[in-house]
Protein backbone atom coordinates (compact mmCIF):
# COMPACT_ATOMS: atom_id res chain seq x y z
CA UNK A 1 0.00 0.00 0.00
CA UNK A 2 1.40 3.45 -1.00
CA UNK A 3 2.33 5.60 2.24
CA UNK A 4 1.03 8.57 0.44
CA UNK A 5 -2.72 6.67 0.43
CA UNK A 6 -2.10 5.67 4.00
CA UNK A 7 -1.43 9.03 5.32
CA UNK A 8 -4.12 10.50 3.38
CA UNK A 9 -6.79 7.83 4.27
CA UNK A 10 -5.56 8.75 8.00
CA UNK A 11 -6.21 12.77 7.38
CA UNK A 12 -9.45 11.93 5.48
CA UNK A 13 -11.12 9.70 8.96
CA UNK A 14 -9.65 12.34 11.07
CA UNK A 15 -11.16 15.49 9.04
CA UNK A 16 -14.48 13.22 8.80
CA UNK A 17 -14.27 12.54 12.76
CA UNK A 18 -13.85 16.01 13.27
CA UNK A 19 -16.61 17.43 10.92
CA UNK A 20 -18.92 15.11 12.92
CA UNK A 21 -17.99 16.01 15.88
CA UNK A 22 -17.72 19.80 15.00
CA UNK A 23 -20.99 19.83 13.55
CA UNK A 24 -22.53 19.63 16.54
CA UNK A 25 -21.81 22.56 18.43
CA UNK A 26 -19.28 25.35 18.43
CA UNK A 27 -16.50 23.82 20.24
CA UNK A 28 -15.81 26.71 22.96
CA UNK A 29 -19.54 25.90 24.21
CA UNK A 30 -19.09 23.74 27.86
CA UNK A 31 -20.49 20.95 28.64
CA UNK A 32 -22.12 17.58 26.73
CA UNK A 33 -23.33 18.20 23.62
CA UNK A 34 -27.28 18.64 23.05
CA UNK A 35 -27.46 20.84 20.02
CA UNK A 36 -29.19 19.65 16.91
CA UNK A 37 -32.93 19.99 15.39
CA UNK A 38 -35.22 17.62 18.21
CA UNK A 39 -38.75 16.63 16.89
CA UNK A 40 -41.06 14.92 19.69
CA UNK A 41 -43.18 11.84 17.95
CA UNK A 42 -46.13 12.06 19.99
CA UNK A 43 -48.40 15.16 21.16
CA UNK A 44 -50.90 15.28 24.00
CA UNK A 45 -53.23 18.69 24.64
CA UNK A 46 -53.19 17.83 28.56
CA UNK A 47 -49.97 17.39 30.35
CA UNK A 48 -49.37 14.12 31.71
CA UNK A 49 -47.88 13.81 35.28
CA UNK A 50 -45.35 11.33 35.84
CA UNK A 51 -46.72 8.56 37.75
CA UNK A 52 -50.09 9.53 36.54
CA UNK A 53 -53.06 11.11 38.34
CA UNK A 54 -54.40 14.46 38.06
CA UNK A 55 -53.13 18.37 38.59
CA UNK A 56 -52.75 18.32 42.13
CA UNK A 57 -54.89 21.95 42.23
CA UNK A 58 -55.76 24.38 45.32
CA UNK A 59 -58.80 25.44 45.35
CA UNK A 60 -58.38 28.20 43.47
CA UNK A 61 -56.38 26.21 41.11
CA UNK A 62 -59.13 24.12 40.37
CA UNK A 63 -61.15 27.00 40.14
CA UNK A 64 -59.48 28.54 37.53
CA UNK A 65 -58.56 25.65 35.34
CA UNK A 66 -62.34 24.82 35.47
CA UNK A 67 -63.24 28.46 34.52
CA UNK A 68 -60.30 27.92 31.60
CA UNK A 69 -61.73 24.63 30.46
CA UNK A 70 -65.55 26.15 29.87
CA UNK A 71 -64.79 29.13 28.70
CA UNK A 72 -62.01 28.06 25.86
CA UNK A 73 -65.31 25.92 24.75
CA UNK A 74 -67.58 28.38 24.55
CA UNK A 75 -65.54 31.00 23.12
CA UNK A 76 -65.36 33.44 26.51
CA UNK A 77 -61.91 32.66 27.05
CA UNK A 78 -59.62 32.68 23.76
CA UNK A 79 -56.81 30.69 23.35
CA UNK A 80 -54.45 33.50 21.69
CA UNK A 81 -51.57 31.51 21.30
CA UNK A 82 -53.19 29.86 18.86
CA UNK A 83 -55.25 32.57 17.30
CA UNK A 84 -53.16 35.33 17.45
CA UNK A 85 -49.83 33.80 18.06
CA UNK A 86 -48.95 35.00 20.81
CA UNK A 87 -46.11 32.97 22.67
CA UNK A 88 -46.98 29.54 24.28
CA UNK A 89 -44.70 30.38 27.60
CA UNK A 90 -43.05 27.38 29.35
CA UNK A 91 -43.83 25.01 30.44
CA UNK A 92 -46.43 24.88 27.14
CA UNK A 93 -43.67 25.06 24.67
CA UNK A 94 -41.98 21.60 25.93
CA UNK A 95 -45.10 19.95 24.48
CA UNK A 96 -44.79 21.51 20.96
CA UNK A 97 -45.54 19.23 17.91
CA UNK A 98 -42.95 20.88 15.71
CA UNK A 99 -39.28 20.58 15.70
CA UNK A 100 -36.63 23.14 17.87
CA UNK A 101 -33.33 23.52 17.39
CA UNK A 102 -30.68 23.79 20.58
CA UNK A 103 -27.39 25.72 20.00
CA UNK A 104 -24.66 25.97 22.12
CA UNK A 105 -22.09 28.97 22.10
CA UNK A 106 -19.93 30.29 25.23
CA UNK A 107 -22.15 31.31 27.58
CA UNK A 108 -25.30 30.29 26.45
CA UNK A 109 -27.73 27.74 25.60
CA UNK A 110 -30.40 29.17 23.06
CA UNK A 111 -33.07 27.07 21.94
CA UNK A 112 -35.26 28.41 18.86
CA UNK A 113 -39.27 26.14 18.68
CA UNK A 114 -40.34 26.14 14.68
CA UNK A 115 -43.40 26.91 16.28
CA UNK A 116 -44.03 30.79 16.38
CA UNK A 117 -40.37 31.51 16.14
CA UNK A 118 -40.46 31.38 20.25
CA UNK A 119 -36.78 31.60 20.98
CA UNK A 120 -35.66 30.91 24.65
CA UNK A 121 -32.03 32.16 26.37
CA UNK A 122 -30.59 30.06 29.05
CA UNK A 123 -28.29 32.12 30.84
CA UNK A 124 -25.23 29.72 31.56
CA UNK A 125 -23.23 32.39 33.37
CA UNK A 126 -24.79 33.00 36.42
CA UNK A 127 -27.73 31.67 38.69
CA UNK A 128 -31.41 32.84 38.21
CA UNK A 129 -31.98 36.42 39.79
CA UNK A 130 -34.32 36.17 42.78
CA UNK A 131 -38.23 36.36 42.64
CA UNK A 132 -37.93 39.66 43.18
CA UNK A 133 -35.93 41.24 40.62
CA UNK A 134 -37.94 38.87 38.06
CA UNK A 135 -40.61 39.94 39.05
CA UNK A 136 -39.55 43.42 37.54
CA UNK A 137 -39.94 42.82 33.57
CA UNK A 138 -42.28 39.10 33.89
CA UNK A 139 -41.86 37.25 30.48
CA UNK A 140 -44.50 35.09 28.78
CA UNK A 141 -41.12 32.70 28.29
CA UNK A 142 -39.60 34.02 32.05
CA UNK A 143 -36.12 33.95 32.08
CA UNK A 144 -33.60 30.92 32.27
CA UNK A 145 -30.58 30.10 33.98
CA UNK A 146 -28.78 26.73 33.43
CA UNK A 147 -25.74 24.33 34.50
CA UNK A 148 -24.37 21.27 34.06
CA UNK A 149 -24.25 18.42 36.85
CA UNK A 150 -22.97 15.53 34.59
CA UNK A 151 -24.65 14.60 31.54
CA UNK A 152 -27.31 16.82 32.35
CA UNK A 153 -28.28 20.18 31.61
CA UNK A 154 -30.67 22.28 34.53
CA UNK A 155 -32.46 25.39 33.20
CA UNK A 156 -34.30 27.38 36.03
CA UNK A 157 -36.96 29.02 34.65
CA UNK A 158 -39.07 31.98 36.51
CA UNK A 159 -40.40 35.34 36.54
CA UNK A 160 -43.67 35.01 34.09
CA UNK A 161 -46.98 36.64 33.35
CA UNK A 162 -49.83 35.16 33.98
CA UNK A 163 -50.91 35.30 30.42
CA UNK A 164 -49.81 31.22 29.40
CA UNK A 165 -51.74 28.18 29.86
CA UNK A 166 -49.53 25.17 31.79
CA UNK A 167 -51.44 23.06 28.80
CA UNK A 168 -54.00 23.28 25.66
CA UNK A 169 -56.62 22.05 28.08
CA UNK A 170 -56.08 25.44 30.14
CA UNK A 171 -54.30 24.40 33.25
CA UNK A 172 -53.79 27.89 35.00
CA UNK A 173 -50.49 29.53 36.61
CA UNK A 174 -49.36 32.53 38.61
CA UNK A 175 -46.14 34.76 38.28
CA UNK A 176 -45.13 32.58 41.30
CA UNK A 177 -44.22 29.57 38.97
CA UNK A 178 -40.99 28.11 38.71
CA UNK A 179 -39.88 25.90 36.54
CA UNK A 180 -37.08 23.17 36.51
CA UNK A 181 -35.98 21.11 33.42
CA UNK A 182 -33.73 18.16 33.61
CA UNK A 183 -32.53 18.03 29.82
CA UNK A 184 -30.20 14.96 28.49
CA UNK A 185 -29.70 12.52 25.79
CA UNK A 186 -30.84 8.88 26.09
CA UNK A 187 -30.72 6.07 23.88
CA UNK A 188 -27.46 6.68 22.51
CA UNK A 189 -27.81 10.28 21.84
CA UNK A 190 -30.53 9.59 19.82
CA UNK A 191 -33.46 10.81 21.67
CA UNK A 192 -33.52 14.39 24.42
CA UNK A 193 -35.41 13.82 27.47
CA UNK A 194 -36.83 16.73 29.57
CA UNK A 195 -37.87 16.16 32.73
CA UNK A 196 -39.73 18.91 33.81
CA UNK A 197 -40.66 20.07 37.21
CA UNK A 198 -43.73 22.81 37.92
CA UNK A 199 -44.03 24.51 41.53
CA UNK A 200 -46.82 27.30 41.52
CA UNK A 201 -48.31 27.49 44.64
CA UNK A 202 -50.93 29.54 44.40
CA UNK A 203 -52.52 27.11 41.78
CA UNK A 204 -51.15 23.38 42.63
CA UNK A 205 -50.57 22.29 46.40
CA UNK A 206 -47.65 20.15 45.67
CA UNK A 207 -44.63 20.34 42.39
CA UNK A 208 -45.37 17.68 39.81
CA UNK A 209 -43.13 16.15 37.08
CA UNK A 210 -43.88 15.82 33.46
CA UNK A 211 -41.61 13.87 30.93
CA UNK A 212 -40.75 14.79 27.18
CA UNK A 213 -38.97 12.72 24.76
CA UNK A 214 -38.02 13.97 21.49
CA UNK A 215 -35.71 12.16 18.60
CA UNK A 216 -32.66 13.86 16.58
CA UNK A 217 -33.51 14.77 13.72
CA UNK A 218 -30.08 16.38 12.01
CA UNK A 219 -31.69 16.02 8.64
CA UNK A 220 -34.72 18.90 9.20
CA UNK A 221 -34.25 22.62 8.97
CA UNK A 222 -36.62 24.81 11.09
CA UNK A 223 -38.35 26.08 8.60
CA UNK A 224 -40.91 30.34 8.91
CA UNK A 225 -43.75 29.63 10.62
CA UNK A 226 -46.05 32.70 9.76
CA UNK A 227 -49.30 33.17 11.90
CA UNK A 228 -52.69 32.94 9.30
CA UNK A 229 -49.89 30.76 6.89
CA UNK A 230 -50.40 26.78 6.72
CA UNK A 231 -47.50 25.29 7.94
CA UNK A 232 -45.20 22.12 7.80
CA UNK A 233 -47.53 18.43 7.75
CA UNK A 234 -47.45 17.33 11.07
CA UNK A 235 -49.86 14.76 10.97
CA UNK A 236 -47.14 12.15 11.67
CA UNK A 237 -47.29 13.13 15.19
CA UNK A 238 -48.76 10.85 17.25
CA UNK A 239 -51.47 12.56 18.91
CA UNK A 240 -52.08 15.22 16.00
CA UNK A 241 -55.43 15.42 14.32
CA UNK A 242 -54.12 16.23 10.89
CA UNK A 243 -55.59 18.17 8.52
CA UNK B 1 -7.52 -5.13 5.57
CA UNK B 2 -9.94 -5.09 8.29
CA UNK B 3 -7.07 -4.27 10.78
CA UNK B 4 -5.41 -1.53 8.33
CA UNK B 5 -8.96 0.26 7.93
CA UNK B 6 -9.34 -0.23 12.62
CA UNK B 7 -6.10 1.57 12.37
CA UNK B 8 -6.87 4.27 10.10
CA UNK B 9 -9.75 4.83 12.25
CA UNK B 10 -7.71 5.04 16.10
CA UNK B 11 -5.16 7.52 14.04
CA UNK B 12 -7.64 9.17 12.61
CA UNK B 13 -9.53 9.91 15.74
CA UNK B 14 -6.31 10.23 17.60
CA UNK B 15 -5.35 13.63 15.01
CA UNK B 16 -9.01 14.94 15.76
CA UNK B 17 -8.62 14.41 19.31
CA UNK B 18 -5.29 16.20 18.74
CA UNK B 19 -6.14 19.29 17.16
CA UNK B 20 -9.37 19.88 19.28
CA UNK B 21 -7.10 19.55 22.47
CA UNK B 22 -4.17 22.01 20.90
CA UNK B 23 -7.03 24.80 19.53
CA UNK B 24 -5.74 23.99 16.21
CA UNK B 25 -8.84 24.89 14.05
CA UNK B 26 -8.83 24.88 10.02
CA UNK B 27 -9.78 27.99 8.79
CA UNK B 28 -13.34 28.96 7.98
CA UNK B 29 -14.71 26.06 10.28
CA UNK B 30 -14.36 27.87 13.46
CA UNK B 31 -16.36 29.72 15.85
CA UNK B 32 -16.10 32.53 18.01
CA UNK B 33 -13.40 33.88 19.66
CA UNK B 34 -9.89 35.53 18.89
CA UNK B 35 -8.06 32.47 19.14
CA UNK B 36 -9.86 31.42 15.73
CA UNK B 37 -9.05 32.32 12.77
CA UNK B 38 -12.73 33.46 12.01
CA UNK B 39 -14.13 36.36 13.00
CA UNK B 40 -15.98 37.17 15.96
CA UNK B 41 -19.48 38.88 15.58
CA UNK B 42 -20.96 36.88 18.39
CA UNK B 43 -22.98 39.17 20.53
CA UNK B 44 -25.94 41.54 20.92
CA UNK B 45 -25.99 44.83 17.99
CA UNK B 46 -28.58 46.92 17.98
CA UNK B 47 -29.94 49.12 15.00
CA UNK B 48 -29.55 52.85 14.33
CA UNK B 49 -32.49 55.25 12.90
CA UNK B 50 -30.80 55.08 9.68
CA UNK B 51 -32.75 54.46 6.83
CA UNK B 52 -31.63 52.00 4.43
CA UNK B 53 -33.53 51.00 1.52
CA UNK B 54 -33.43 51.33 -2.79
CA UNK B 55 -34.24 54.93 -2.58
CA UNK B 56 -33.32 58.13 -0.38
CA UNK B 57 -35.62 59.71 2.19
CA UNK B 58 -37.80 62.33 0.24
CA UNK B 59 -39.31 63.35 3.99
CA UNK B 60 -37.29 65.56 6.54
CA UNK B 61 -39.01 63.72 9.22
CA UNK B 62 -37.73 60.58 11.31
CA UNK B 63 -41.25 59.09 11.70
CA UNK B 64 -42.72 59.79 8.24
CA UNK B 65 -40.69 57.98 5.45
CA UNK B 66 -41.24 58.95 2.07
CA UNK B 67 -38.99 57.20 -1.02
CA UNK B 68 -37.56 58.90 -3.79
CA UNK B 69 -40.10 56.91 -6.51
CA UNK B 70 -38.77 59.12 -9.08
CA UNK B 71 -35.74 57.23 -8.39
CA UNK B 72 -34.40 55.47 -11.98
CA UNK B 73 -33.49 52.57 -9.80
CA UNK B 74 -36.65 51.47 -9.81
CA UNK B 75 -39.06 49.99 -12.59
CA UNK B 76 -42.41 51.65 -13.53
CA UNK B 77 -44.58 49.09 -11.14
CA UNK B 78 -42.13 49.20 -8.24
CA UNK B 79 -41.92 53.65 -8.47
CA UNK B 80 -45.87 53.11 -8.54
CA UNK B 81 -45.63 51.57 -5.22
CA UNK B 82 -43.11 53.58 -3.19
CA UNK B 83 -44.95 56.38 -4.57
CA UNK B 84 -48.44 55.21 -3.14
CA UNK B 85 -46.56 54.45 0.74
CA UNK B 86 -45.10 57.91 0.38
CA UNK B 87 -48.64 59.40 -0.53
CA UNK B 88 -50.14 57.27 2.60
CA UNK B 89 -47.01 58.53 5.06
CA UNK B 90 -47.35 62.12 3.87
CA UNK B 91 -51.26 62.14 4.20
CA UNK B 92 -50.08 61.31 8.17
CA UNK B 93 -51.56 57.65 7.88
CA UNK B 94 -48.65 55.13 9.11
CA UNK B 95 -48.61 53.12 5.46
CA UNK B 96 -47.91 49.27 6.17
CA UNK B 97 -44.85 47.65 7.20
CA UNK B 98 -43.10 44.83 8.67
CA UNK B 99 -42.88 46.05 12.07
CA UNK B 100 -46.60 47.57 12.78
CA UNK B 101 -48.44 44.37 10.92
CA UNK B 102 -46.21 41.33 12.40
CA UNK B 103 -45.29 39.87 9.36
CA UNK B 104 -41.67 38.40 8.86
CA UNK B 105 -39.41 40.94 7.84
CA UNK B 106 -37.31 38.82 5.00
CA UNK B 107 -34.10 39.59 3.32
CA UNK B 108 -32.36 42.01 3.31
CA UNK B 109 -35.36 44.57 4.91
CA UNK B 110 -34.70 42.92 8.31
CA UNK B 111 -31.67 44.86 8.48
CA UNK B 112 -33.66 47.81 8.57
CA UNK B 113 -36.43 46.98 11.22
CA UNK B 114 -35.55 49.21 14.44
CA UNK B 115 -34.45 46.04 16.51
CA UNK B 116 -31.13 44.17 18.35
CA UNK B 117 -30.01 41.09 16.94
CA UNK B 118 -28.08 38.52 18.65
CA UNK B 119 -26.07 36.82 16.33
CA UNK B 120 -24.46 33.14 17.54
CA UNK B 121 -21.34 31.48 15.18
CA UNK B 122 -21.68 27.70 15.14
CA UNK B 123 -19.17 26.16 12.68
CA UNK B 124 -22.01 25.12 10.89
CA UNK B 125 -24.61 27.57 11.34
CA UNK B 126 -24.80 31.96 12.10
CA UNK B 127 -27.91 32.47 13.44
CA UNK B 128 -29.40 36.17 14.05
CA UNK B 129 -31.93 36.22 16.97
CA UNK B 130 -34.24 39.57 16.56
CA UNK B 131 -35.38 41.45 19.68
CA UNK B 132 -38.42 42.77 17.34
CA UNK B 133 -41.03 39.65 17.45
CA UNK B 134 -39.00 37.37 18.10
CA UNK B 135 -38.20 36.63 14.25
CA UNK B 136 -35.10 34.36 13.65
CA UNK B 137 -32.70 34.06 10.22
CA UNK B 138 -30.59 31.03 9.64
CA UNK B 139 -27.33 30.86 7.34
CA UNK B 140 -26.23 27.47 6.83
CA UNK B 141 -22.04 27.94 6.04
CA UNK B 142 -19.64 26.10 3.80
CA UNK B 143 -22.68 24.85 1.84
CA UNK B 144 -24.25 25.20 -1.66
CA UNK B 145 -27.64 26.44 -2.40
CA UNK B 146 -30.54 24.02 -2.10
CA UNK B 147 -31.89 22.37 -5.30
CA UNK B 148 -35.20 22.89 -5.91
CA UNK B 149 -35.73 25.56 -3.63
CA UNK B 150 -38.98 26.40 -2.19
CA UNK B 151 -39.50 30.16 -1.74
CA UNK B 152 -40.41 31.37 1.93
CA UNK B 153 -40.26 34.57 3.83
CA UNK B 154 -36.61 34.84 4.70
CA UNK B 155 -35.67 32.18 1.44
CA UNK B 156 -32.18 30.20 1.64
CA UNK B 157 -29.16 31.98 3.39
CA UNK B 158 -25.81 30.17 2.70
CA UNK B 159 -22.67 31.68 4.30
CA UNK B 160 -18.48 32.03 4.18
CA UNK B 161 -15.89 33.92 5.55
CA UNK B 162 -13.81 36.14 3.53
CA UNK B 163 -10.95 37.24 5.58
CA UNK B 164 -12.65 39.10 8.49
CA UNK B 165 -16.22 39.01 7.00
CA UNK B 166 -19.02 36.89 6.97
CA UNK B 167 -20.23 36.67 3.26
CA UNK B 168 -24.21 35.85 2.94
CA UNK B 169 -25.95 34.56 -0.09
CA UNK B 170 -29.66 34.51 -0.15
CA UNK B 171 -32.41 33.44 -2.93
CA UNK B 172 -35.52 31.95 -2.72
CA UNK B 173 -37.68 35.14 -1.18
CA UNK B 174 -41.59 34.54 -1.99
CA UNK B 175 -43.45 37.34 -2.79
CA UNK B 176 -46.81 38.72 -0.82
CA UNK B 177 -48.19 42.09 -0.51
CA UNK B 178 -46.37 42.47 3.14
CA UNK B 179 -42.66 41.02 1.60
CA UNK B 180 -41.53 44.31 1.27
CA UNK B 181 -37.77 45.14 0.43
CA UNK B 182 -37.00 48.48 2.40
CA UNK B 183 -38.65 50.56 4.33
CA UNK B 184 -40.24 52.58 1.94
CA UNK B 185 -42.71 50.08 0.75
CA UNK B 186 -40.53 48.52 -2.67
CA UNK B 187 -41.53 45.64 -3.78
CA UNK B 188 -39.73 43.04 -5.32
CA UNK B 189 -39.83 39.20 -6.73
CA UNK B 190 -38.73 35.79 -6.69
CA UNK B 191 -35.54 37.13 -8.50
CA UNK B 192 -34.01 39.14 -5.70
CA UNK B 193 -30.79 37.84 -4.95
CA UNK B 194 -29.14 39.28 -1.75
CA UNK B 195 -25.60 39.23 -1.01
CA UNK B 196 -25.03 40.73 2.46
CA UNK B 197 -21.32 41.05 4.12
CA UNK B 198 -21.46 41.08 7.76
CA UNK B 199 -17.80 42.71 9.68
CA UNK B 200 -17.22 44.46 12.78
CA UNK B 201 -15.46 47.98 12.52
CA UNK B 202 -14.82 50.86 14.70
CA UNK B 203 -12.60 48.73 16.85
CA UNK B 204 -15.46 46.38 17.70
CA UNK B 205 -18.08 49.29 18.34
CA UNK B 206 -19.96 48.72 14.94
CA UNK B 207 -21.37 45.62 12.97
CA UNK B 208 -21.68 46.68 9.13
CA UNK B 209 -23.59 45.25 6.79
CA UNK B 210 -23.13 46.08 3.39
CA UNK B 211 -25.31 44.56 0.90
CA UNK B 212 -25.46 44.31 -3.14
CA UNK B 213 -29.36 43.23 -4.87
CA UNK B 214 -30.33 42.44 -7.81
CA UNK B 215 -33.79 41.67 -8.99
CA UNK B 216 -34.20 42.52 -12.68
CA UNK B 217 -37.81 41.90 -12.02
CA UNK B 218 -38.17 44.96 -10.06
CA UNK B 219 -34.60 47.28 -10.03
CA UNK B 220 -33.18 48.50 -13.49
CA UNK B 221 -29.86 47.53 -12.09
CA UNK B 222 -27.58 45.77 -9.55
CA UNK B 223 -27.16 47.96 -6.68
CA UNK B 224 -25.29 48.41 -2.99
CA UNK B 225 -26.59 49.89 0.23
CA UNK B 226 -25.50 49.48 3.75
CA UNK B 227 -26.58 49.41 7.52
CA UNK B 228 -24.82 49.89 10.95
CA UNK B 229 -25.54 48.28 14.12
CA UNK B 230 -24.07 49.62 17.59
CA UNK B 231 -22.46 47.07 20.20
CA UNK B 232 -24.43 46.53 23.19
CA UNK B 233 -23.68 44.95 26.77
CA UNK B 234 -27.58 44.46 27.78
CA UNK B 235 -29.02 41.37 26.77
CA UNK B 236 -32.34 40.23 24.43
CA UNK B 237 -35.55 41.28 25.21
CA UNK B 238 -39.40 39.59 25.12
CA UNK B 239 -41.16 41.96 22.35
CA UNK B 240 -44.03 40.32 21.31
CA UNK B 241 -45.79 41.84 17.96
CA UNK B 242 -49.11 40.16 18.61
CA UNK B 243 -49.88 41.98 21.43
CA UNK B 244 -47.20 45.32 21.59
CA UNK B 245 -48.94 46.88 17.83
CA UNK B 246 -49.45 49.89 18.97
CA UNK B 247 -51.24 50.62 15.61
CA UNK B 248 -53.67 47.73 15.82
CA UNK B 249 -57.06 48.57 16.22
CA UNK B 250 -56.15 52.33 15.45
CA UNK B 251 -55.06 52.70 12.05
CA UNK B 252 -56.54 50.31 9.67
CA UNK B 253 -54.10 51.05 7.05
CA UNK B 254 -51.59 49.67 8.53
CA UNK B 255 -52.88 46.05 7.68
CA UNK B 256 -54.39 43.34 9.46
CA UNK B 257 -51.98 41.83 12.11
CA UNK B 258 -51.97 37.87 10.86
CA UNK B 259 -54.37 35.82 12.82
CA UNK B 260 -54.50 32.01 12.12
CA UNK B 261 -56.56 31.50 9.11
CA UNK B 262 -56.26 27.78 9.60
CA UNK B 263 -57.28 25.94 12.76
CA UNK B 264 -54.44 23.88 14.41
CA UNK B 265 -54.44 20.75 13.66
CA UNK B 266 -53.23 19.67 17.70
Amino acid sequence: MPKRFVAGAIVFVAALACSVADAQKAPDSEGPDISGVWWASSYSPKIQIMGGGELPFTPAGRGQYEKNMAGLKNGTVEDTARTLCTPDGVPRLLETPYPFQIIQTKGQVTIIYEMNHAIRLVDMTKPLDNDETLSILPYYGGHSAGHWERDTLIVQTAGFNEKTFIDAYGSPHSDQLHVTERLRRINGGKQLEDVVTIEDPVNYTRPFTARFVYDFHPEVRLEAYVCGEPHRDISKVRGVKGF
Amino acid sequence: MRRISSLFVVLGLSLCSFAAASGAQAPGSGPTTAKFSTPNLSGVWTRNLQRMGAVKNLSPRTDVVIGDWQDPVLQPWAAALVRRHGDLEASGLAAPETKQTCWPGGVPNMLSVPSSIELLQTPTQVTLLYTNDHQVRTIYMNQPHSKNLKPSWYGESVGHYEGDTLVVDTVGLHTHPMSLFDVFGTPHTEKLHVVERFHVVDGGKTLRVDIDVEDPGTFTKPFSMNARFGKVNYGFEEYVCAENNPLIGIDKTAGDMPREKYKPPF
